[in-house]
């Protein structure tokens, strides 16, 4: 198999694809993990958002930006429930997001059972996609701008989001703030600041980015609704976060890892390696990629602490 | 003194189911908002899936059928869960279980007992090996469980797909899309009465309870392990090896959950079915049924029964009224944010508060 650069930006753009709703989810986790929730509900919130949105696109006759407005309500909703639950009915996080996980994987198919009277799949003509947005270098460079064929304003945003969402909890004072709940949540209080304001905020608001990585696998590069569309990738979005240190920009380069994996995943099911297989290939990715981090990260701290032994003994 | 120590256990019965109850009155009130806002009868539909479920001597039976493998996903749960190791893998040990279980029990060639006997033994194993792989990751990675065990179950799902696919495929299938193993012809296990559905996976399934309950109430292990999930820097300081108890406790759960895909297997199915254990979501139910108890044992038996009823309920309406059988999920989702939530525990707690405050 000759690798041609058809074939390469092919799986680079893929991977741009693939990579955007486990960024976005990592993104809603990992500033969920600064102010100290653990927020497992990512795949019930993407997975309604990602119903939402096909239900107000059929309905509105194609109008995508109606569509992205009902995703991203529902999953707001979503997460305001949960944080409601959660932060000020003390449920146990675990249990909750698992709830709305599993919840939420009855009511889509419940509604489209009433909606489109079917319980596995729907598509139909009249549903809009997003937009494809065209790089502004695409006839200067065409080979370049093959690289980030097929993105939506969606897949840029996620990687704007990673940037902003940066600036905001190291840069801003709210951020800082942000960041001292999950340090130390009593001393945060002792300080003044109202931890379950900034929880409450933090967990709704990260529904907003479920909302769009939920939009993304229902109206990016395919138009759809399949039951159970999110397949887990909620829950890869979490191991993204944890390996990226919840830092966002950590977030992005784990996401990067996860896009790959998806893509080859993907590619491979053209090839005569059997489907059964290739699908499995992001979940046992994720694994290793634990096991790996852990190894990496002990080994660091281990050199760390044999340098400081030996500066005492120059000492 | 007999009247008054009956009384005590009566109020103590209450205490304890009085959650469970309110949670489950609220899950059926949700449920019939959502049916009357897609313009269906509530009360004709609600009261078409208890009796679905629960009513008749068929309904008895083939709700009875369908919490077998419930209890025993809720009986793994309640052991991991309630000692402080929220695992969701029981799904993949099932998958594993009921695979090996089919494998066995359809190629084996001697007396039809011994081959049940293998068929559970093998899929105990495979489901505790599972079990204990991800226990390890968790242990030596730093990892959370919940990851690791949602990962490996994904990664069964997909390998079972893959074997019943391509390896075990049922040769006499009459349609060609059907991903299911060969019929097993001899090593099943009976049904209990020739004319009901429920089989002797059941009687098995309460003998698991028992032991289960026994283990946990009665042994020093099951005190440790409990104390563990209830506070574990505590039972650390007392003298509780904490990733012994994991192993175990792990070990034991992933073994009771291969049982119960095998039992599905030999009881109910007699082949592994692709998606057979994760269509019907035996798993999340067991978990459900564990946390409506409150990790108890005869508990998660009494809970996992009446989610199985509201399941063969909700798909008794699905056929006659048209009304989709997720409402089941619907109501079982509710009735786990309520009991989760707690805040009927600090209501009552307030009471009590402004009793003794109203009392001074």
């Amino acid at each position: 198999m000759t690798i041609s650069w058809e074939y390469f930006s092919a799986l680079v753009s893929s991977t741009f694809r693939m990579c955007t709703p486990i960024l976005l989810c990592g993104l809603a986790s990992a500033v969920c993990a600064k102010a100290k929730i653990f927020n497992i509900a990512m795949e019930g919130c993407m997975l309604l958002s990602a119903f939402f949105g096909i239900v107000a696109n059929y309905y509105s006759g194609g109008n995508v930006f109606l569509s992205v407005c009902a995703g991203v309500i529902s999953s707001v909703l979503t997460s305001a429930l949960l944080a409601v639950f959660i932060i000020k009915l003390k449920a146990s996080p675990v249990i909750a997001g698992m709830a709305v996980n599993t919840t939420a994987g009855g009511i889509t198919v419940f509604l489209m059972y009433i909606f489109f009277g079917t319980k596995g799949l729907f598509q139909d003509p009249s549903l809009k996609g997003l937009t494809k947005i065209t790089p502004f270098f695409a006839s200067t460079f065409p080979k370049m701008a093959q690289l980030f064929s097929g993105l939506t304003w969606i897949d840029y945003f996620s990687w704007i989001a990673a940037v902003c969402i940066y600036i905001f909890l190291y840069k801003t004072v709210a951020g800082f703030h942000l960041r001292a709940v999950g340090i130390n949540l009593e001393a945060a209080r002792s300080l003044g600041t109202d931890v379950e304001k900034y929880q409450f905020i933090t967990l709704t608001l990260s529904g907003i980015l479920c909302g769009l990585a939920g939009i993304t696998l229902s109206m990016g590069s395919v138009t759809l609704f399949i039951q159970n569309i999110s397949s887990g990738k909620g829950y890869i979005a979490l191991t993204a976060a944890q390996l990226g240190g919840y830092h966002p920009l950590g977030v992005l380069a784990a996401s990067l890892f996860f896009g790959v994996c998806q893509a080859i995943g993907n590619f491979l099911q053209n090839t005569s390696i059997k489907t059964q297989l290739s699908a499995m290939i992001p979940y046992i990715a994720t694994l290793i990629a634990m096991i790996l981090s852990y190894i990496v990260a002990k080994r660091q701290s281990e050199k760390k602490i044999q340098r400081s032994l030996q500066k005492e003994k120059i000492q | 003194m007999n009247k008054k120590s009956l009384l005590q256990y009566l109020t103590k019965l209450w205490l304890s189911i009085r959650i469970p109850l309110i949670a489950i009155a609220v899950g059926f009130l949700v449920g019939g908002v959502i049916i009357t806002i897609t313009g269906k009868n509530p009360l004709t539909t609600i009261s078409g899936m208890i009796r679905g479920g629960f009513l008749t001597d068929k309904a008895i039976a083939s709700t009875l059928n369908r919490s077998t493998p419930i209890i025993f996903a809720g009986l793994a749960a309640a052991l991991a869960w309630g000692s402080g190791y929220p695992s969701l893998g029981a799904q993949g040990q099932m998958i594993i279980g009921a695979l090996t279980a089919a494998i066995i029990a359809a190629t084996f060639p001697g007396p039809a007992w011994l081959g049940v006997l293998l068929a559970i033994l093998g899929a105990m194993i495979v489901g505790m090996l599972y079990s204990l792989l991800g226990a390890f990751i968790t242990a030596n990675f730093h990892a959370y469980l919940l990851i690791v065990t949602l990962m490996m179950n994904y990664i069964a799902d997909y390998s079972a797909k893959y074997l019943t696919t391509y390896i075990f495929r049922d040769p006499n299938a009459a349609d060609n899309l059907a991903v299911q193993t060969a019929k097993i012809e001899n090593a099943i296990l009976p049904r209990i009465l020739s004319n009901y559905v429920v089989h002797y996976g059941f009687v098995i399934a309460v003998i698991a309870v028992i032991a289960v309950n026994f283990m946990m109430k009665h042994t020093s292990f099951g005190y440790k392990a409990r104390m563990n999930g209830l506070n574990p820097s505590f039972a650390e300081y007392g003298g509780v090896e904490s990733k012994m108890t994991m192993y175990k406790m792990l070990m034991i759960s992933g073994a009771l959950a291969g049982l119960g895909g095998a039992v599905e297997v030999l009881g109910s199915k007699f082949r592994y079915i692709d998606a057979m254990i994760t269509s019907p979501g035996f798993s999340w139910s067991g978990v459900v049924a564990s946390i409506m108890s409150n990790y108890s044992a005869v508990g998660t038996f009494v809970s996992s029964i009446f989610l199985a009823g509201i399941a063969i309920g909700g798909s008794s309406i699905e056929v006659s009224m048209g009304v989709a059988s997720e409402i089941t999920t619907i109501i079982e989702g509710v009735i786990t944010m309520l009991i989760t939530a707690q805040f009927l525990i600090q209501h009552s707690k307030k009471k009590r508060l402004r009793k003794v405050v109203d009392q001074k």
